[in-house]
């Protein structure tokens, strides 16, 4: 018997909040400061992590419903969203660093 | 570009086609006795063909990165080799000559495949595992 996923989950909730896509602006164009490109660099990034969290996202809910029984594919979609994920807050933590560094500069 | 996730896809990739070997050792083996089949005639026995395939366009290989391919079951063939006859007049598969012909699965054969499939999944397993270490370890240069 096919089980489909539970309402109102934490998981549905968090799909609630859709891909920041519509925010992000078409490819770096000439006149863009250095903080405007590098913002959108770091959007880009929240963005794969974000896409890469819902696939594993999919496919655990597609195995625990018995829907699918690709452990491996599972497991590996899982750990690739937590690279990608850490990846994400790690620059961002080295950005808030920079910005801490001049925050704290003496005048 | 050739990166830490493409190496993760090729690996998941040998992982699948592991596994598709071993449904196909459980299918020789579950069948070993059976005489009978859909098409008549006793099982034969099942091996997968693993070809390379280029890895998706999704990765915008340059043109020295275009041999490093994923592996894929494209193929299930039948074995042809003749099964072993067995003097048994009163089976109903058994020819006019009271001899009845077993699948040509050979259980020690398949045991060492799946000594060999097994421990390619996990030669796959380990490597997925080496790839997300190095990742991991790349990870910690952020934290100085």
């Amino acid at each position: 018997m096919p089980i489909g996923p539970v309402e109102g989950s934490p998981i549905s909730l968090l799909q609630a909040h859709e891909p920041f896509a519509s925010q992000v602006a078409p490819a770096s164009e000439p006149e863009k400061d250095a903080l405007t490109s590098a913002g959108e660099g770091f959007l880009g990034l929240v963005i794969k992590a974000n896409e890469r969290s819902q696939a594993a996202m999919n496919m655990s809910q597609a195995l625990a419903a018995g829907q699918s029984d690709d452990i491996h594919g599972t497991m590996i979609a899982v750990s690739e969203a937590a690279i990608e994920t850490r990846l994400m807050v790690n620059v961002k933590d080295k950005v808030l660093d920079a910005f801490y560094e001049i925050w704290r500069m003496n005048v | 570009m050739l990166g830490v996730f493409s190496a993760i896809d090729i690996s998941a990739s040998g992982l699948s086609a592991q596994r598709t070997r071993m449904n196909t050792i459980a299918s020789n083996l579950a069948n070993a006795q059976t005489t009978r089949t859909a098409k008549g005639g006793p099982y034969q026995r099942v091996d997968p063909v693993f070809e390379a395939i280029a890895l998706d366009k999704m990765h915008a290989l340059s043109p020295s990165e275009r041999s490093v391919s994923t592996v894929q079951v494209t193929q299930i063939v039948q074995d042809k080799r003749p099964g072993h006859m067995v003097y048994s007049p009163g089976h109903p598969d058994a020819n006019k000559d009271g001899y009845l012909e077993y699948p040509n699965v050979n259980i020690v054969e398949e045991m060492v495949n799946m000594i060999s499939a097994s421990r390619a999944y996990e030669a796959g397993i380990s490597s997925v595992e080496a790839t997300q270490k190095m990742a991991n370890s790349a990870l910690e240069l952020g934290k100085v």
